[in-house]
């Protein structure tokens, strides 16, 4: 009795520590690389050689090189990064060099969707929160692939793609297996 | 008596220091060094150093130990081998920006540079960043921090959090 008393409080100590830490998890972003330079005036973060950006339940990012802008405000004259206390966005940031993203999106009855995409470069500006993949921009999902010979824009306001300039599309052969496209009555005669 | 000696000896090998004569140092919120004369070491210093122009606190060195470096001659080096940095920079209105912290480092007083090829911790409190790292380089000139390896920087998920979705 006493020794189930235990394993019940030992069961309710750990929900109640790995709540908080989950939430800690999915409130931070981590960027990791081999090399780095920071400029504090400008706000500017670098980042190169083997870089992995990833926020847990939402995006991993991997590419060769990284800069990220983030928000600046001026006092007295002179550049200073914002705190709590400013816009507290990033600016910009820019991904160059075998860039490869996965989307990590809530799907139906709790399945978790995921979008491939990847580039030779992706930018992501905060004033129109787009992230734009272009050098060779493909950008897959679970019914099939996007791939663009300009660029390929992805709305995060929205979840939403568009492109600019031509591009192709290939659906998974599965996805129109039972579309009625391809299966409605026909008036042709019936073969004998 | 005999502390209040060596406090007094302290100051006035950083006020004779000529790299910082011109700048106007204070090390009034550190505590006071106490050096060791027959080694040349000082424990728990602090020194925080102004803009020329401005006169504002840019950048602020403390540590549980300093010594000179070997390759450095003369009455005031200006390169110290630093055990326990703290390097803290300050934004325009003198607000805490970054906090350095390295077990290991070696300072110059006179171009405020830090380097060392360990471990490295930095944070800002302003906005949640982290990082970590081994090697690193501050250049206080330019203001930017190098890193040459295993760099961890952890950011706020508010800080690129998109607005949200129009229903």
């Amino acid at each position: 009795m006493i020794r189930s008393l235990h394993v019940l409080r030992w069961v309710l100590l750990t929900l109640l520590v790995a709540g908080p830490v989950r939430a800690q998890l999915q409130d931070r972003i981590q960027l990791t690389a081999t090399n780095a330079v920071l400029e504090f005036q400008e706000g500017v973060y670098h980042l190169w050689d083997h870089v992995r950006v990833e926020s847990s339940g939402v995006l991993t990012l991997t590419c060769d090189d990284l800069r990220a802008v983030l928000p600046q405000d001026k006092v007295a004259g002179a550049t200073v990064a914002t705190g709590a206390g400013g816009s507290g966005r990033l600016q910009s940031l820019v991904a160059t060099g075998h860039v490869q993203i996965q989307f990590f999106q809530a799907g139906a009855g709790g399945t978790t969707n995921v979008v491939y995409a990847s580039g030779d470069k992706a930018e992501y500006g905060a004033a129109d929160e787009v992230l734009i993949l272009t050098g060779n921009p493909r950008i897959e999902t679970g019914s099939g692939t996007m791939v663009g010979t300009e660029a390929l824009i992805y709305d995060l306001k929205s979840r939403s793609m568009r492109n600019r300039g031509p591009y192709r599309i290939e659906l998974r052969s599965d996805v129109l297996r039972n579309s009625v496209l391809f299966n409605r009555g026909t008036n042709a005669p019936k073969p004998r | 008596m005999f502390r209040l000696t060596h406090i007094a000896v302290a100051l006035l090998i950083l006020i004779g220091s000529p790299a910082l004569e011109a700048q106007a140092p204070t090390n009034s919120a550190q505590p006071a060094a106490a050096p060791s004369p027959a080694s040349g070491i000082i424990r728990n210093w602090g020194i925080s150093l102004r803009d020329g122009a401005s006169g504002r606190v840019q950048v602020r060195f403390s540590s549980s130990e300093a010594a000179p470096s070997k390759a450095e001659g003369g009455l005031m080096p200006a390169v110290w081998d630093v055990t326990g940095l703290r390097l803290e920079t300050f934004r325009a209105d003198e607000s805490a920006d970054f906090t350095i912290e390295a077990p290991t480092c070696r300072v110059n007083v006179t171009t405020r540079d830090a380097a060392s090829p360990g471990p490295f911790a930095a944070h800002r409190d302003g906005d949640g960043i982290r990082m970590t790292g081994t090697g690193f380089s501050f250049d206080n000139g330019r203001q930017r921090l190098v890193v040459s390896n295993d760099v961890r920087i952890e950011i706020r998920a508010s800080l690129v959090k998109t607005s949200p979705s129009p229903k």
